[in-house]
């Protein structure tokens, strides 16, 4: 083979899924959902449409794979620290923290997959965040009940109505952010918000 | 004609069911299937009959995003300042806002996808007047309640509006994913008794 005819070099395909992933990522977080499309991606990662095709049949496809991406970062997580052997309190707080630094780092990422997804009414992308509100959800209720089993949280608490108060704040704090066009609260309300879960589990 | 007469009814009524429709589109097949093509053969009228009563879809959209401010805004309003106790009213103030906006399913969706897919200047200045007076109303109450003394006065207010905030969102959520088990007016309750208590002394 001549080498000289290569001009581009031939990445594997698992680079080049992240590239394409990544250029979605900077559009969505910098120039916002409407502008995403096969034509800004292609420009994102200098690529052309066809290549990108190859990867990915569909922009809900790529959506998909950043999702599960952040279910395996965030939820494996949040997982190590729900079956931890620590204290419920102390468990509450790390996951709270855990959940609130992450969502710094991806700016309202979750939220705005969620309005693509209902946007198109997407069954691919429902069913995949179906599972992940579902499991952060879950690890709450295990942390909860297991503080109520300890003795040291009010019992006729619902941790699954509690846990559903929870999930709305990131996604209240993002949307506050996009109204004010700034960045969302920062890290003393994690602080905050876990003294306001404590004082609804005090006896 | 063998053709049975469609029953007219008034432009109030036009508008009203134009409007339901569009919501019900939303929220049951996404905001991407709204045209107004497919709404009028929902509906079963012609494009034009639909264009009679509303220019535009925008023009659809923001009339429905008016009677966000004038139902249910003018209303959180009136709650906020009853001659009531703080509690009283507080828990007005929850239950009004979950009952209406699961009575319209589709309205917290349209009000931020709009939101985060326009950047519209003009639509997003409503939307976040509607948020923010949302939040401004319930401060109010929870303020007052503080001047009665029946509250923890070292409550950051401002925090507790943002994590009120964060409950129709979450009923927006619990409804998309799982209508079929979502019980709003237990839901309502138990806000309710979260709320009061944080706000415990």
């Amino acid at each position: 083979m001549d080498k000289n005819v290569i001009t581009k070099k031939k990445q594997p395909t698992a680079i080049r899924r992240v590239q394409i992933k990544n250029a979605v990522l900077t559009i969505l977080t910098e120039k916002g959902i409407n502008q995403l499309s096969w034509k800004n991606i292609a420009k994102e990662c200098s690529l052309s449409e066809g290549a990108i095709y190859r990867h990915f049949k569909s922009q809900d496809a790529i959506l998909q794979s950043i999702i599960i991406d952040y279910k395996e970062s965030l939820l494996q997580r949040l997982k190590e620290i729900t079956l931890s052997k620590e204290s419920a309190e102390k468990r509450l707080d790390k996951f709270i923290c855990t959940q609130f630094t992450h969502l710094n780092k991806n700016k309202g990422l979750n939220l705005l997959i969620f309005s693509q997804a209902s946007y198109s009414n997407s069954e691919l992308l429902l069913s995949t965040l179906k599972p992940i509100f579902n499991l952060q959800k879950k690890y709450l209720c295990k942390i909860i009940m297991d503080g109520i089993i300890e003795g040291v949280w009010c019992k006729t608490i619902s941790p699954e109505a509690l846990s559903e108060l929870y999930m709305g704040i990131p996604l209240s704090i993002n949307i506050e952010a996009d109204f004010n066009n700034s960045q969302p609260k920062d890290y003393t309300y994690c602080r905050e918000v876990q003294s306001f879960i404590l004082k609804i589990l005090s006896k | 004609m063998a053709k049975t007469k469609q029953v007219r009814l008034s432009t109030q009524e036009r508008k009203i069911q134009i409007k339901e429709n569009i919501l019900s589109i939303i929220f049951n097949e996404g905001m991407q299937k709204l045209s107004t093509r497919y709404l009028a053969q929902k509906i079963g009228i012609s494009e034009g009959a639909l264009f009679r009563h509303y220019p535009s879809k925008r023009a659809m959209i923001e009339g429905i995003i008016q009677d966000v401010s004038d139902e249910l805004i003018e209303e959180l309003k009136i709650i906020a300042s009853l001659n009531e106790a703080a509690t009283s009213r507080l828990e007005k103030y929850i239950c009004f806002t979950i009952n209406y906006l699961f009575e319209k399913k589709g309205i917290t969706l349209l009000l931020f996808t709009e939101a985060s897919y326009k950047n519209e200047a003009g639509l997003k200045q409503v939307m976040s007047s509607i948020y923010k007076s949302q939040k401004h109303y319930f401060a109010k109450i929870i303020l007052d309640g503080i001047a009665e003394g029946i509250w923890d006065e070292n409550i950051n207010v401002d925090h507790l509006t943002s994590l009120y905030m964060g409950i129709p969102v979450t009923m927006n959520i619990e409804t998309i994913l799982h209508l079929e088990t979502f019980n709003h007016n237990e839901f309502c309750k138990q806000m309710e008794y979260f709320i009061l208590k944080v706000l415990a002394k």
